[in-house]
């Protein structure tokens, strides 16, 4: 299971997600992309020493900022599932993959001719 | 296209010291090339110096790969025998595990056994 495939299954869920900084920051994930920036919805920010509070609407998170994220223990089920689905669809959509290159290859050959 | 090193955790339990000193203790469900990991079931240990470690339930985890400093193994026969408890841990100690001097930290956290990956 990938961790980026993991997170993107968060989308819609709560997380909590820690900078480098050591500020917190709790909401509901938007969108998050490759490089694990990520958009948060409802945001709670906690200050480093955990004292101070602030609430946000929307945030948007630099990914190499983070430290680590903690995200509801279903999600991992929820992924497992995904994972097993895509497993018994596989023969279906490896058939139809390899049709298309071999389209692909023939379309530059006429257009040499032309 | 070579494997992951982290691939012979999986599905096993693991310690990982992150760069800020922390330590966590948990499943290891997933690795990817960033060294970004899933950790299920976590706990995190706190060390102290006047009282014993406590440890703190965190559920599901990802860590992202550039905080990651050790991930090790854990002999769960040896963790089970620590009595932790009872364990203090200097200050000095921790801050050198988190000044990533393996060995130093390999001895102080003694469930880990390396051979056994």
């Amino acid at each position: 299971m990938l961790p980026l495939s993991l997170l993107r299954t968060c989308q819609g869920h709560p997380m909590l997600v820690e900078l480098k900084t050591g500020e917190t920051y709790n909401g509901f994930l938007v969108s998050i992309d490759t490089w694990m920036n990520l958009n948060l919805r409802e945001v709670v920010c906690t200050s480093k020493d955990g004292e101070k509070f602030w609430k946000v609407t929307e945030i948007y998170i630099r990914g190499s900022a983070i430290k680590y994220l903690r995200v509801p223990d279903e999600i991992i089920d929820v992924v497992q599932e995904e994972n097993a689905n895509r497993r018994d669809n596989r023969p279906n959509s490896r058939g139809r993959g390899r049709g298309r290159g071999r389209g692909g290859g023939r379309g530059r050959g006429d257009r040499g001719r032309g | 296209m070579s494997r992951h090193l982290c691939e012979p955790f999986i599905d096993k339990i693991v310690t990982v010291v992150m760069h800020d000193g922390r330590n966590v203790q948990g499943t290891l469900r997933g690795v990817d090339q960033a060294h970004n990991l899933i950790l299920e079931n976590t706990i995190e240990r706190f060390f102290s110096d006047d009282a014993g470690v406590e440890e703190v339930p965190r559920g599901l985890f990802v860590i992202r790969g550039p905080n990651v400093a050790i991930v090790g193994l854990v002999d769960q026969e040896k963790d089970k025998d620590v009595d932790w408890e009872n364990v203090k841990v200097n200050g000095k100690c921790m801050a050198t595990a988190a000044r990533l001097s393996f060995l130093e930290a390999e001895a102080h956290l003694v469930m880990f056994d390396w051979k056994e990956a």
